[in-house]
């Protein structure tokens, strides 16, 4: 049985909540206030009402804690299209739950975001690793941030987790993208740990080269070790796209594997759409 | 002396610049390949070091190095490719067209810091950071 906690001050969500949930899924409350409670859980929601220091602050709290650092955490919006929504995203949510609850978008939603490690494959789990274990490296070499690993989990709505997001596309004995993503701050603050400037010292565009050659570097890394294991492995330039709820394209049809990294209370997300090429076993 | 910085990221010109300041030397930037080619051709006299990236449009990194070794106003000069990829067989390709030698990104400031001070056979003068 699905185990959910949903953290919320008002009881006629609760009740409208369960009136949507199937037998299959225990529901269990807590109010704000009681929020640092463990529970043993599986899925969190969160009302998320108007994006508030308050409601971020509470957010990131949960993320920073060991019992819910590793599982989705839902923010429940009345309009998902809200610059604080997407923010959200940014700041260690897994995906957003539109009220009024219906049964259709409460399951879907969960659906989305539940999928455990039984749905990747043992081959995409070491490529997966690959790319964890680049990013971690090029972030800390670098850029000298030295970030924690939070939750891995899949996003089928292909939504970007922050306000920037460099991309990269692959072909040869991996297809797909990687992408890297996280807010405009914690971007300008990680280019100019790059280039040993102030943060204020960047303009735009300096602040994108700088996600961009993260990315690049990522992608090269991983290239690099696949062409080790005699795998050939191909990558493009790095496209920079801006703003929140930008999305990946699923021209695979595969899902987008996300991994959330902290530092500092603030979230990098790596994404993955891959696919195994046929011919990937073809030597370099 | 001055090194010619050949890298399509303004942001990456800036990182790798002030490491060749630090070592003492004068940076001359350029955004590709065939950029990099036009400053040698105007002056090459007091390029000590030529640092290159791979992956650069217009001209790459490769086609760049490739050009620097076939002319003899300036194929002397020592050319060290830093670039991301660091597959066995890119470095091998780089070597083989007269690359001096190779820095995979991401390195460290000490390591592109060793790296001036070995191809330029010269003390650092200073360091920063």
């Amino acid at each position: 049985m699905r185990k959910l906690l949903y953290i919320t001050s008002s009881d006629q969500n609760k009740e409208a909540l369960s009136n949507c949930v199937s037998n299959e899924i225990e529901i269990d409350s807590l109010e704000r206030h009681e929020a640092g409670i463990v529970k043993d859980q599986d899925v969190v929601l969160l009302d998320f009402n108007t994006g508030s220091n308050v409601e971020i602050d509470l957010l990131k709290r949960l993320r920073s804690e060991s019992a819910y650092m590793d599982i989705p955490i839902v923010l429940v919006v009345d309009d998902p299209d809200t610059e604080f929504a997407r923010k959200g995203l940014s700041k260690g949510a897994s995906g957003l739950l539109t009220r009024p609850f219906t049964k259709d978008n409460v399951h879907k939603t969960l659906d989305t975001l539940c999928h455990s490690a039984e749905n990747i494959s043992p081959h995409e789990t070491d490529n997966i690793v690959m790319f964890i274990s680049a990013t971690m490296h090029v972030l800390k070499t670098t850029a000298g941030f030295e970030v924690k690993r939070r939750r891995k989990f899949i996003k089928k709505d292909y939504q970007f987790c922050g306000e920037l997001t460099a991309s990269i596309s692959m072909t040869g004995g991996i297809n797909g993208t990687v992408s890297i993503s996280m807010d405009e701050l914690t971007a300008r603050q990680m280019s100019a740990s790059i280039a040993w400037m102030k943060p204020e010292e960047l303009d735009e565009q300096m602040v994108q080269e700088g996600l961009g050659e993260i990315a690049n570097q990522v992608a090269g890394r991983v290239r690099t070790m696949f062409f080790a294991k005699n795998l050939r492995m191909e990558i493009s330039l790095p496209k920079v796209v801006c703003g929140y709820g930008q999305r990946a394209l699923p021209s695979l049809d595969e899902p987008l594997h996300t991994i959330l990294f902290e530092i500092g209370g603030s979230f990098i997300a790596l994404h993955l759409c891959l696919r195994e090429a046929a011919h990937s076993l073809v030597p370099a | 002396m001055k090194i010619l910085i050949a890298e399509d990221s303004a942001l990456m010109r800036k990182a790798i610049g002030k490491t060749v300041v630090g070592a003492g030397f004068t940076v001359v930037e350029a955004v590709n390949g065939a950029e990099a080619l036009a400053r040698l051709r105007k002056n090459s006299a007091d390029i000590a070091l030529v640092i290159l990236d791979w992956n650069m449009p217009v001209m790459d990194g490769y086609e760049a190095l490739q050009k620097i070794r076939a002319n003899s106003d300036y194929s002397h000069i020592p050319v060290l490719m830093a670039t991301s990829d660091g597959a066995e067989e890119d470095v091998i390709k780089a070597i083989k067209a007269g690359a001096t030698s190779y820095l995979v990104k991401p390195f460290t400031l000490d390591q592109m810091t060793k790296q001036i001070t070995d191809l330029t056979n010269r003390p650092i003068a200073k360091t920063h950071h």
